[in-house]
Formats: structure tokens, C-alpha cells, sequence
């Protein structure tokens, strides 16, 4: 017997992921997904934007890693409101485990969410975990053909970065085909170039200041003072 | 290798839309180059999630879908597994990678029906 469905595999984390995005969204928090391979400066990006935005925004943090806690406890030097996932052997973040990790957040202080993921070009790129923006991370001393080699995460990710950007004259990175690929992937993709380790930052900062006074949609940050 | 995560979740769907008493013998999946499935891996994860289940030895058939491009020049529509490919005309081409991952359609088998009653059966009374 022939029995047709057609419905997405995915759908338990989808539920789990729209269920995310309501609370999020009630609570005002503008929340990305920070995808790029092992290496690439995803934590030394969440350590220095966290020190740069702190005095303006609430920032949790919510960080994937297969073991250990070693980047909930760098970025606990700057942000208290940090939570490590372990996945074991998983090698992306699902939706209900962003759901568990921030039930330990006091949502209603947060203005910026940034979930850390496992350090993996391919595998979190399929999964919604709620987020407003997947934010692609690419970085100088890893090549500049990897756009080309993961197309799928160009696809999906809402701004990609170049980090490390303060070493492109002492590497051998080729940036007119980096953004050739990129363009021919996804014509008009925004991508900016950073420094996370230097706090060479400003673009990206701009870029979340600007989405997180939209997702409070008031023109100006909050006085918290 | 997510592919084994969505094994999971495929297992519990199958047996959600399997009608009751009845057995999944073939599952057919597609998905969108944004999910990155390697078929092959899906496969070898779907027998390790089916083992000692009652969907054992059954197939999976997974369906790759294309990228969908459109030419920059000719704005010719075509599809190819490669993001990258050149229009007939030469000119660059813009790729669009699908996200989506579902389950298309089950066959199923009944089980053997039980034996007629009637006048072919032995009327022991016992048995």
C-alpha cells in the first residue's frame, strides 16, 4: 500500500523552533546564530562584542561545543549571562536544545542573543533554532575557496563575515575570488570584513546596534541608566 | 554527520504516518542542497536507527535535489547539481539551493492475513 505524506522530516525542530521565536520575539530580543568551522574566531567574536556592546545592551550568550566549557568560561569574563550546551557527538545545535538553555536566561532583560555553535561549515546550517539571522563566519587563514566548497551556508546565512581580516598580508588569500564566489553564489550578499581578536569590530557592531533597535522597534536603544 | 539526528527524527515520523498494524518496507525522502544530506550516509544511519525495530530491513530512498539557476545574461532557468555551473551561453549564472527535507511517501505492508475459516479448515475443535 502506497501512503503519500510529504511533510517536513525536520518538523519536531521546527515546532521547537517556531515555539523559540514567539518567545524571543515577545521578549523583544534580537537573536543570531553564529555558524563557522572550528578556529574561524566565533568565540573571540562573541568575547569582543560582548565587550563593546555591553554598556549599551543585555547580551546572553548560549555556546555548542561537542565537550568542555572552556568558551562559557571565556566569555564569562565579559558577559554574566552565559550558557554552554555540550552535544556529545552532535555536531550542530537543535532547536530544543537552544529552548532548554534559555530557560536560564531572565528573558525579559536581554536585548541580544547570540548562540555560538558547534564549529562546523556544514551540519547547523539545516536547522532553524529560532533565530532572526544566521551570520556565516569565513576567516582569512582558512582559505579563500570555501564560499565555493559550502555554498549552503552562503545560502542561508543573512550576512557572512571575514574575520581575521588583520592578517590578509602575511596569508595567502585571494579576496577578489572570495567575493567572486560569494557574489556568483548570492548576488548582492553582505559581508564584513572584521578583526575579532583585535576588536576591529565597528561594521559589525553597527550592523547588530542597527537589528536590535529594530527588534525593539524604537529609534534609539533604551536609557538604562 | 547530522544525517544521524534526522535518522531519528525520520523514525519517529514513519511510524507516526504508518497505518496501525501495518509495516513501513520503503520510505522516500528529498531534500534541498541546503540540508547537505550525503545519501549514502542517511542510508547507513537509517539502518543503524532501524536495528532491532520493526522497520528493520527496510529501504530508504533518497531523492538530492537540484540547485535551481537562473542565467545573469540570457535569464535561461535550468537545474544542476553544480552551484556553479556556466549557462549554454557562457555567461555566470545566479544558484538558488532549496532548504527544505521531507518525506514524501511510505509503501507499507499489511500482515499476512490469518488463515480463512471455513470449510477448508480441520474442525478439530482444539487447535
Amino acid at each position: 500500500m502506497h501512503v503519500e505524506v510529504v511533510e517536513s522530516v525536520l518538523k519536531l525542530n521546527d515546532d521547537v523552533a517556531r515555539m523559540n521565536r514567539r518567545l524571543l520575539q515577545e521578549n523583544a530580543i534580537y537573536t543570531i546564530d553564529l555558524i563557522g568551522g572550528p578556529g574561524c574566531g566565533k568565540t573571540a567574536l562573541v568575547e569582543n562584542t560582548v565587550a563593546l556592546l555591553r554598556d549599551e545592551m543585555e547580551i546572553g550568550v548560549i555556546v555548542g561545543d561537542l565537550t568542555t566549557a572552556r568558551d562559557a568560561e571565556r566569555i564569562s569574563a565579559v558577559c554574566p549571562n552565559v550558557v554552554q550546551i555540550n552535544t556529545g557527538k552532535g555536531c550542530h545545535l537543535e532547536a530544543h536544545q537552544v529552548r532548554q538553555a534559555m530557560e536560564r536566561f531572565n528573558l525579559t532583560q536581554l536585548d541580544l542573543l547570540i548562540i555560538e555553535n558547534v564549529g562546523n561549515l556544514v551540519c547547523p546550517v539545516g536547522f532553524d533554532l529560532g533565530q532572526n539571522a544566521k551570520i556565516g563566519m569565513f576567516c582569512t587563514t582558512e582559505g579563500a575557496d570555501k564560499p565555493a566548497k559550502y555554498p549552503h551556508l552562503v545560502h542561508a546565512a543573512d550576512l557572512l563575515l571575514l574575520n581575521k581580516i588583520d592578517l590578509l598580508p602575511y596569508v595567502s588569500f585571494d579576496l577578489a575570488q572570495f567575493r567572486a564566489d560569494i557574489d556568483r553564489l548570492k548576488p548582492g550578499a553582505q559581508v564584513l570584513e572584521i578583526a575579532a581578536l583585535k576588536g576591529n569590530l565597528k561594521p559589525w557592531c553597527e550592523w547588530l546596534r542597527s537589528h536590535v533597535r529594530a527588534a525593539h522597534r524604537m529609534p534609539e536603544m533604551p536609557d538604562r541608566t | 554527520m547530522h544525517e544521524v539526528s534526522i535518522a531519528n527524527a525520520l523514525l519517529a515520523q514513519v511510524r507516526r504516518h504508518t497505518p496501525a498494524g501495518a509495516r513501513a518496507i520503503v520510505i522516500r525522502v528529498e531534500a534541498g542542497p541546503r540540508q547537505s544530506i550525503d545519501g549514502q550516509a542517511l542510508a547507513w544511519a537509517w539502518e543503524a536507527s532501524t536495528l532491532e525495530t520493526e522497520l528493520a530491513g527496510s529501504r530508504l530512498e533518497f531523492t538530492a535535489l537540484p540547485y535551481m539557476l537562473t542565467c545573469r545574461t540570457c535569464e535561461r532557468e535550468w537545474t544542476s547539481s553544480d552551484p556553479f555551473e556556466t549557462c549554454t551561453c557562457g555567461a555566470a549564472a545566479v544558484s538558488i539551493g532549496s532548504a527544505q527535507l521531507r518525506l514524501m511517501s511510505l509503501e507499507v505492508e499489511s500482515p499476512e492475513p490469518d488463515e480463512p475459516q471455513g470449510a477448508t479448515s480441520h474442525a478439530c475443535g482444539s487447535c
